[in-house]
């Protein structure tokens, strides 16, 4: 044990780092340079005394983050540069999300940055990665947040929600970018995020500063947001008549960033996915379609879901569904074409019937689960379809499913899967359990 | 020769632990680029080479029992060719432990320490290594018992961590590139296992010389285990095309660990890791080298040995210039180092058994 001891003080010398010399980048943002080239690389540093706890000690209100930029031919040489404007060493170590701009993941691609985010040493393959609809330097420089008071906080939380929401991919880190990238069987999607782009300037819409209840009467917290803005405190109003429309997307639940039909709150939105196919991305995903991901690649947990109530034409019941089992998949090659059915087992807790229909009734449960399935084999079906026609990417990683059928890599590698996938004919079922009714048995009776 | 003894169970653990230390070295890597998917089996393969080689130093120690490898060969080689391969075997050793001492150093600058030299990483554990052989076999036997349980159960706990980012496809194809592939792969990679060599060379040490087969076999089987389970969930984790080109599984395995934000970062289990697996391999590889020397020498002590030769290894660790010079260093003295160290017990066995030394002649 001595021995041990003696060894572990080696470091004590050369690689002696104080923390007061050291300048941390929480979020990263990588964006092509238009000027061509080269990269532009956005840090965001802490300012340690301002993040010391909050309150007067702490900076008050004051950023507790800077936010800078540099164009350089690689993220080495953009830290190298930072470093002789921050005085302190710049370190990626603690860096909680990763930021890539839209045009960079579409024209330039992952390959050439991978190298560099697999060799670099301070790297964490488990950072999060999301590609932003414009670039990660306004993502970055533009961000609001309104729960949390640091911005890194708040990246750093969002692609924990996806666990409770299924929105957003379960998952979707650097690591799993580069290894779906460079390995067969599978491609990797991102999160997918956009600030929103309102009239009167992106902190405000109608009810006063952005993050205000809609009533106006509301302050955000710490302290702002009780004045309003011009813009939206002209527009802003109670709910109800006079509430100005929330506009949402085009088809039910097709949920993207920065078009969510919502009002207040942070200005950054996180929902779908960036679809890459061999390092490039190459579209989008909605809300709904990363939640039949998840559920198709077996990282879901848990969502709630409204679902057309079967026996109410016109309304909707409200669902939780969870992860059962992990899927099965059966392959096929027989015949040429690759031939893949898979069951999809989700369990589902009643959490609000608005129609009164009694669904904890055993007669009435078929009808509900019957509708669940369907909702859910229909955005599942939408899904494949993009995949195969639109992407032609196998994001949800069915190659996986068809390597053991090969013996050897030369067969597996000649069958060319990549070209096989967009012609597979590929039949989900989700097998759905109602489980539990929530905290009651019937619900409430309107007649009475 | 002052001598310790070793039972069965701590010769077991120090043969796993100097076979098992590949698993922070290229070793998974190098299982990956030759069998992609199907690297865990290889490793298993590449094991069969490592248990014959035991199976015959054990023919071999009960033949001559009581004697280390050089001792034996001087009784059936004669004293000039069996000090020759005495000295050899101290030499391969020798240089076995400086190449992995050093590749050992490299990535830990490589991945930790990145402005600490070489030459300090490598003089202390030389340093340690001397003080570590100065007290014999039998100390070294024990700490071992102590210290190598917990790294091995924090190295399963990292690899159980991890398996949440495994996609179990990334095994397939099973056979990799074909079963006729993976053999011949197999034996090109024998001189992996060479480190088994040490149960002969302390086959003196055994007090009942029928132990040193089932502990070779032991340590040869659970090293391959470990070797198969690490080349197999950094397979499942990084893919066949991703695991290929990373140098330090372990490593980059032990920093995939994510709990949420409760635990991460458990790369710095891999500084224990590394220290404890570089420190008894460096040890015991130096330990060998000497009582080999002196057994060859037919000095009665090794430990006046120990400085000199910790100073040898310290300049041979010292002489490649960069990592991947090292690697191909190692990889070459494996390679023609196998031919050697495996061909030559075998030879002893069938020169000894012609010329009626050993077994029942020597009991006469």
């Amino acid at each position: 044990m001595l021995l041990l001891l003696l060894a572990l003080s080696q470091g004590g010398c050369w690689d002696r780092r104080e923390l007061e010399e050291m300048a941390f980048v929480l979020a990263l943002g990588l964006d092509q340079d238009p000027e061509g080239g080269g990269l532009r690389m956005t840090a965001m540093v802490a300012i340690p005394n301002k993040m010391a706890g909050g309150g007067q000690d702490g900076g008050g209100e004051e950023d507790t983050v800077l936010v800078t930029t540099a164009r350089a031919a690689t993220v080495p040489e953009g830290l190298n540069l930072m470093d002789t404007y921050l005085d302190r060493r710049i370190s990626l170590e603690h860096t909680k999300v990763m930021v890539l701009g839209r045009s960079l993941a579409e024209e330039e691609g992952l390959w050439p940055l991978m190298d560099f985010l697999g060799r670099f040493r301070s790297v964490r393959r488990t950072v999060p990665v999301m590609v932003a609809e414009t670039t990660g330097e306004e993502v970055l420089a533009e961000i609001q947040p309104v729960l949390e008071r640091d911005p890194h906080r708040y990246l750093e939380f969002l692609p924990f929600t996806t666990r409770d929401t299924g929105l957003s991919p379960q998952g979707a880190h650097l690591h799993e970018l580069l290894t779906f990238t460079e390995n067969p069987g599978i491609e990797p999607v991102s999160h997918w995020v956009a600030l929103r782009k309102q009239p009167g300037g992106m902190n405000t819409e109608g009810a006063g500063k952005e993050g205000a209840r809609p009533d106006g009467g509301g302050k955000q917290g710490g302290g702002e947001g009780n004045e309003g803005s011009e813009d939206g405190g002209s527009a802003g109003g109670g709910p109800g008549q006079g509430s100005p429309p929330l506009p949402g997307p085009a088809e039910p639940r097709g949920w993207e960033p920065g078009a969510l039909p919502r009002r207040g709150g942070p200005n950054l939105e996180m929902v779908g996915a960036a679809v890459f196919r061999d390092g490039r991305m190459v579209g989008t995903m909605s809300g709904e379609e990363v939640r039949s991901l998840n559920l198709l690649r077996g990282r879901f947990r848990r969502a709630f879901l409204s679902v057309p109530d079967p026996l109410a034409p016109g309304q909707q019941v409200a669902l939780e569904i969870r992860a059962g089992q992990a899927p099965r998949y059966r392959v096929s090659l027989a015949g040429g074409r690759p031939a893949i059915s898979g069951r999809v087992p989700v369990e589902v807790e009643v959490q609000g019937i608005p129609s009164g229909v009694d669904y904890s009734r055993p007669e009435h449960q078929g009808a509900l689960a019957r509708a669940v399935q369907a909702e859910l084999e229909a955005g599942i079906r939408k899904l494949i379809r993009r995949a195969q026609e639109e992407w032609q990417s196998d994001v949800i990683g069915l190659g996986l499913r068809v390597a053991p059928l090969f013996p050897t890599y030369d067969r597996w590698g000649a069958y060319g899967w990549d070209q096989r996938f967009p012609e597979a004919a590929i039949d989900i079922r989700v097998d759905v359990n109602l489980r539990r009714f929530g905290m009651q048995l019937q619900p409430p009776n309107p007649g009475r | 020769m002052e001598q310790g003894h070793i039972g069965g169970g701590q010769a077991a653990l120090l043969i796993f632990t100097i076979l098992a230390t590949k698993v922070l070295l290229v070793y998974p890597t190098a299982m990956i680029q030759n069998g992609q998917g199907a690297g865990w089996l290889l490793v298993l393969l590449n094991a069969a080479w490592g248990a014959a080689a035991v199976w015959v130093l054990a023919a071999l120690a009960r033949r001559f029992p009581g004697r280390g490898l050089a001792e034996v060969a001087q009784e059936v080689a004669g004293p000039v060719l069996g000090t020759a391969f005495g000295l050899t075997v101290a030499g391969g050793l020798l240089f076995l432990a400086a190449l992995v001492l050093r590749l050992l150093s490299e990535s830990f600058i490589i991945a930790i320490l990145p402005q600490t030299p070489p030459s300090v990483l490598i003089g202390t554990a030389v340093g340690l290594a001397v003080y570590a052989g100065y007290l014999g076999l039998e100390p070294l036997a024990r700490a071992h018992q102590v210290v190598i349980p917990p790294v091995a159960a924090a190295m399963v706990v990292v690899l159980l961590l991890v398996l949440r980012e495994a996609q179990a496809g990334w095994l397939y194809p099973v056979l990799g590139p074909g079963l006729p592939t993976l053999a011949q792969a197999s034996l090109w990679h024998a001189g992996a296992w060479v480190e088994v060599v040490l149960l002969g060379i302390y086959g003196h040490a055994f007090r009942r010389p029928g132990e040193l087969g089932r502990a070779g076999l032991w340590g040869v089987v659970a090293a391959a285990l470990a070797l198969a389970a690490t080349t197999a969930t950094f397979t499942a984790v990084f893919g066949p095309e991703g695991a290929a080109r990373e140098p330090f599984p372990l490593y980059h395995l032990a920093r995939m660990v994510y709990l949420g934000r409760f635990f991460q970062r458990a790369e710095s289990l891999f500084v224990l890791f590394w220290i404890s697996g570089g420190l008894t391999y460096t040890a015991l590889l130096l330990h060998g080298a000497a009582v080999t020397t002196a057994q060859a020498l037919g000095v009665p002590f090794y430990r006046p040995l120990l400085l000199p030769l910790g100073l040898l290894l310290f300049g041979l660790a010292l002489l490649p210039g960069s990592y991947t010079e090292t690697q191909a260093w190692d990889a070459l003295l494996r390679q023609w180092a196998a031919l050697p160290l495996f061909g030559i017990p075998v030879l002893l066995l069938a020169v000894g058994r012609l010329r009626r030394r050993g077994g029942l002649a020597h009991v006469r």
